[in-house]
């Protein structure tokens, strides 16, 4: 194999990464937000005044955005050969 | 305290700016200059369309009542942007490369462009969007009413306020969705204002949020403390509802006519959507962020009478923040209005394509049509689609009139057009989805969704009585539209989408596998499904173009082979002085790929493959039909080229071996010139140099004068016969001799022979010896020819058979119908190698047996016999040389010629 088509397979390799990870993300996104994972912060409990399942929501939703912000860029990057 | 007046001043003023922004981004757009109105910022904050004036009120009403609730309806679609990669951009790519108007576009065009498919999606679209924009206009309603009016003005009807504010937005709407039918369906003006709109009504919650919490509290904790909300401290907050809730605003992203307009079709750039995809959940987050605080400041502050969908107008309004109330009041005009234009815009383009126009052609096909005429009929149909829409929303807010809440109106639309959401997914992946299959599932859908939500939410005002909804029609229970199978104790909202969801997707999977895709079903199933790997538009970025090389790489290598595509990509990447990875993919490198893979598959193939990848359209009709063509030409063509080529082939090898004949008998020849000269050579220089002797020696005894005389006319002769002899063979190979066939005696046959040779075999004094006793067969042969083959072996009996008493014996027998006759020597005889060599022209025999030349004298003798269908051979024997002749016997009877 020349050096032209391992770096072709290599970009294929990467764009599937890519496009796992992306699936990855959205997962995790249902997991955090629409699972019973919810009720384990739910309760009467609450941190810095505010309920806990109000921060557990608003905390997760943050994350998950600035975690899509980061793969938004990764997913877009143009990949340099090499 | 802002009276009625001034609102409806500030309304008009703000709807006036709008109008101001649409129409000066429109006039920028058409000048070349509007690129940024299309920035990924613009088209984020268009996408916010999707918080309405529900969002902007109800949202809190929601919170008041329900705690955390509120945010699944901002928390599916910001999970919906998780998926952007795999769904979102898929959708957005279909829209650009098919030019999808709508959502019933899309559909109809993945289900083979079936005009059914697009009636039915536009008519659940008008009636699940109806009870939207009634919403819209009830939430307007409500905050016109929330201030309170002027002491001694017109107190105006709500009704009435609603009816106006309808006629407002049809005006706004068809001043700016409806000034031109662009080939895109995009609206420049009216994306950019719900941008502008955007920012406000983020603002304006903002702001609310920012005074409740800070001013009117000690920070987030106070609020918190302030007010019990049972609902926020529960145990359990994930439950069927949630999951609902979350589903159905996740669908709604993809199936709201509205949103499927500013995501998909007003979109003008894929890669906007990257940016979207975090920017618009964060645009949810920061607008869901102050809902819980102000409701909860609400219940703490307001009296419990007050209406929850108010929160965000009355706690400034009572706290004496009439600006601030004022600024909120723009930020939910802001929020009703840009959906309900996007909204309308949306619809009466469905309308339109779908409905108006199809019947209108269909009114019109015998006349004859101009351009101008199509497009001044889709205006108009446009126009009155909207004034239809919205008086649709009127009658909607009319018949529902004060009861429902407004979260509820919402959620009804919701789970109306979420049923569009199994066929989108399935025509999106799956490539078994037929036409037949999403109609099913569409119609038993919407169906449910009529039965058991829609209908009921009059609550008995329309079409449904009251005791239908409590007992079921004609009291049977099982069909009670909020219970279905006796299913009580549901939230009506799961119940609805969970019965309808089931029936759906059911029916879609179950019909398409029972149902066979058309071709064009079967075309368009492929464009979608397989977008990406069809098509990676030729956009001029570094990433694009890339992807883009790889595609046609992949094409080129599945066409022409591992091999020759690398070097082909390798070649035009050095050509444009790149040492490293793809080319780009600049036309004149495509138009190199497409001309190189029309040798391969043909030009109309090659053309539409590479402009699939390329993205510079799909296929059409006329080029399907153009691509069977020629390639059924291609076919018969190849047909006819294997069939010439077979006969060629067979031609070629008849040649082959004329030709392998050719060469032997002409290498024949030439051996045989070359012996012929050789053996001419002998004694023509024994003549020339006795003569020379002759003719130069003075004086030279008379004897041996006498004696070269001699030897020059022996060899004169010996020359005359090799002459004739050549003569004789090249007369009996060609087959011009004339043959004389007869009964012939052997006797007398060898008795001529023996009288001619006498002389020679005096000379040499050799004996011969002739066996009387098969003298008498008779054979059919010519005589003089027989003799002359007799005399042929007597001489050369003579010249070889050395030995100290030479002796020939001839003899002769009949075995059957042939005679055989032999003639031996006593001489040293032939090795049997040598058997087939005698008989060759001058073939030599060793060195003992021949001195001089062999002549032609046996080849002569055997032509002979094998022209009167005989032969000569040479029989094994162990004392000296035999030759043995084989004739046919002549019949009994005939005797012999005397």
């Amino acid at each position: 194999m020349s050096d032209a088509q391992s770096d072709l397979a290599l970009r294929a390799h990467r764009r599937e990464r890519r496009r796992d990870s992306a699936i990855a993300l959205a997962v995790l996104g249902i997991l955090l937000l629409c699972s019973p994972l919810l009720d384990i912060a739910a309760g009467p409990a609450r941190l810095f005044g505010v309920p806990r399942a109000v921060v557990f929501v608003f905390t997760a939703w943050l994350g998950l955005i600035v975690f899509a912000m980061r793969m938004a860029r990764i997913l877009t990057r143009a990949d340099e050969p090499g | 305290m802002p009276s009625g007046n001034i609102l409806a001043l500030v309304s008009i003023s703000y709807a006036a700016f709008l109008f101001l922004i649409a129409f000066w981004a429109d006039r920028r757009a058409r000048s070349g200059r509007g690129g940024w109105t299309r920035t990924p910022l613009v088209y984020t904050l268009s996408l916010s369309v999707y918080c309405t004036g529900w969002t902007f009120y109800g949202a809190v009403g929601t919170a008041a009542r329900g705690g955390l609730e509120f945010a699944t309806i901002y928390i599916g679609p910001s999970l919906m942007f998780l998926c952007w990669w795999w769904l979102l951009r898929k959708l957005v790519r279909i829209g650009h490369a098919q030019r999808i108007t709508s959502v019933a576009d899309l559909l109809s065009s993945r289900y083979g462009k079936s005009p059914a498919i697009g009636v039915v999606v536009t008519l659940l679209s008008v009636v699940g969007t109806t009870p939207y924009i009634a919403l819209q206009l009830k939430s307007l309603t409500l905050s016109f009413a929330a201030f309170p009016s002027e002491p001694g003005g017109p107190n105006t009807d709500a009704n009435v306020t609603a009816l106006w504010i309808a006629a407002g937005l049809a005006l706004f709407t068809i001043l700016f969705g409806t000034r031109n039918v662009d080939a895109n369906e995009q609206h420049h003006g009216v994306v950019t204002a719900i941008a502008v709109e955007a920012v406000v009504k983020l603002l304006a919650l903002l702001a609310v949020g920012v005074f409740v919490v800070w001013v009117l509290f000690d920070g987030p904790p106070a609020v918190f403390a302030a007010a019990d909300l049972p609902a926020l401290m529960a145990e359990n907050i994930f439950g069927p509802r949630w999951v609902t809730l979350t589903f159905l605003s996740a669908a709604a992203i993809v199936c709201l006519p509205r949103m499927f307009q500013v995501m998909v079709v007003e979109n003008a750039d894929e890669r906007h959507l990257a940016t979207a995809a975090w920017a618009f959940p964060l645009y949810l987050f920061l607008i869901s962020l102050f809902v819980l605080p102000i409701a909860l400041a609400g219940r703490a502050l307001l009296p419990p009478v007050s209406n929850t969908d108010l929160y965000v107008l009355t706690l400034p309004l009572v706290h004496g923040a009439s600006t601030l109330a004022l600024f909120a009041f723009i930020g939910g005009f802001s929020a009703s209005t840009s959906m309900v234009i996007v909204a309308a815009i949306a619809l009466s383009t469905m309308i339109s394509n779908h409905i108006a126009l199809p019947v209108w052609l269909r009114l019109t096909a015998s006349r004859v049509q101009t351009s101008g005429d199509v497009r001044r009929a889709v205006l108009a149909s446009r126009r009155i689609a909207i004034v239809l829409v919205l008086g649709l929303g009127y009658v909607y807010l009319l018949l529902t009139g004060e009861t429902a809440a407004l979260a509820a109106i919402g959620l009804i639309a919701f789970a109306g057009v979420a049923q569009l959401l199994p066929s989108i997914m399935a025509g999106l992946f799956w490539r078994g989805a037929t036409g037949k299959g999403a109609l099913a599932g569409i119609l038993a859908g919407f169906a449910v969704w009529l039965y058991t939500l829609f209908l009921p939410s009059f609550e008995g005002a329309f079409l449904l009585g009251e005791a239908t909804i409590r007992d079921g029609p004609a009291g049977i229970a099982w069909l009670r539209p909020q219970a279905l199978f006796g299913m009580t104790g549901m939230d009506p909202l799961v119940h609805t989408v969970f019965f309808s969801m089931v029936l759906n997707a059911g029916l879609l999977v179950a019909v398409s596998l029972m149902t066979t895709p058309g071709v064009l079903e079967r075309i368009q199933t492929s464009q979608f499904v397989d977008v990406f790997r069809l098509a990676e538009p030729g956009r001029n970025t570094v990433i694009q173009r890339s992807a883009t090389s790889e595609d046609l790489y992949t094409l080129a290598q599945r066409i022409l082979g591992t091999e020759e595509s690398h070097r082909l990509f390798a070649e035009a990447a050095r050509d444009q002085g790149k040492t490293l990875g793809l080319p780009d993919a600049t036309e004149e490198f495509i138009a190199r790929v497409e001309r190189r893979l029309t040798g391969s598959v043909g030009a109309a193939s090659a053309h539409a493959l590479v402009s699939q990848i390329t993205g510079s359209g799909s296929v059409s009709v006329d080029e399907l039909i153009r691509m069977a063509d020629e390639t059924a030409q291609i076919v018969e063509y190849s047909q006819t080229l294997e069939r010439q080529s077979r006969e060629l082939s067979d031609t070629a090898a008849q040649l082959r071996e004329a030709n392998i004949r050719l060469m032997k008998l002409g290498e024949q020849k030439d051996a045989f010139l070359s012996q012929v000269s050789h053996e001419l050579r002998t004694p023509m220089t024994s003549i020339r140099s006795f003569a020379e002797i002759l003719r130069d020696t003075e004086g030279l005894p008379a004897e041996d004068r006498t004696r070269f005389v001699g030897i020059i006319h022996d060899e004169s002769q010996r020359l005359t016969r090799l002459l004739d002899e050549i003569l004789d063979l090249s007369v009996l190979e060609s087959g011009r001799v004339q043959w004389r066939l007869r009964p012939v005696r052997i006797g007398d046959v060898v008795g001529t022979a023996a009288s001619s040779t006498e002389g020679l075999r005096t000379a040499a004094g050799v004996s011969l010896t002739v066996e009387q006793q098969g003298m008498n067969a008779v054979v059919v042969a010519d005589h003089d020819r027989l003799a002359q083959v007799l005399i042929n072996l007597i001489s050369n009996a003579v010249k070889y058979g050395k030995a100290a008493h030479p002796a020939i014996r001839i003899e002769a027998g009949q075995v059957g119908g042939r005679v055989w006759l032999d003639v031996s020597d006593n001489g040293p005889g032939i090795g049997s190698a040598d058997h087939e060599r005698a008989f060759e022209k001058f073939g030599r025999l060793d060195e003992a047996t021949q001195a001089g030349s062999a002549g032609l004298g046996l080849p002569i003798s055997r032509e002979i016999m094998r022209n009167m269908d005989g032969d000569l051979t040479i029989q094994p024997s162990d004392r000296g040389a035999v030759f043995r002749l084989t004739l046919p016997a002549a019949a009994a009877g005939s005797r012999a010629a005397e």
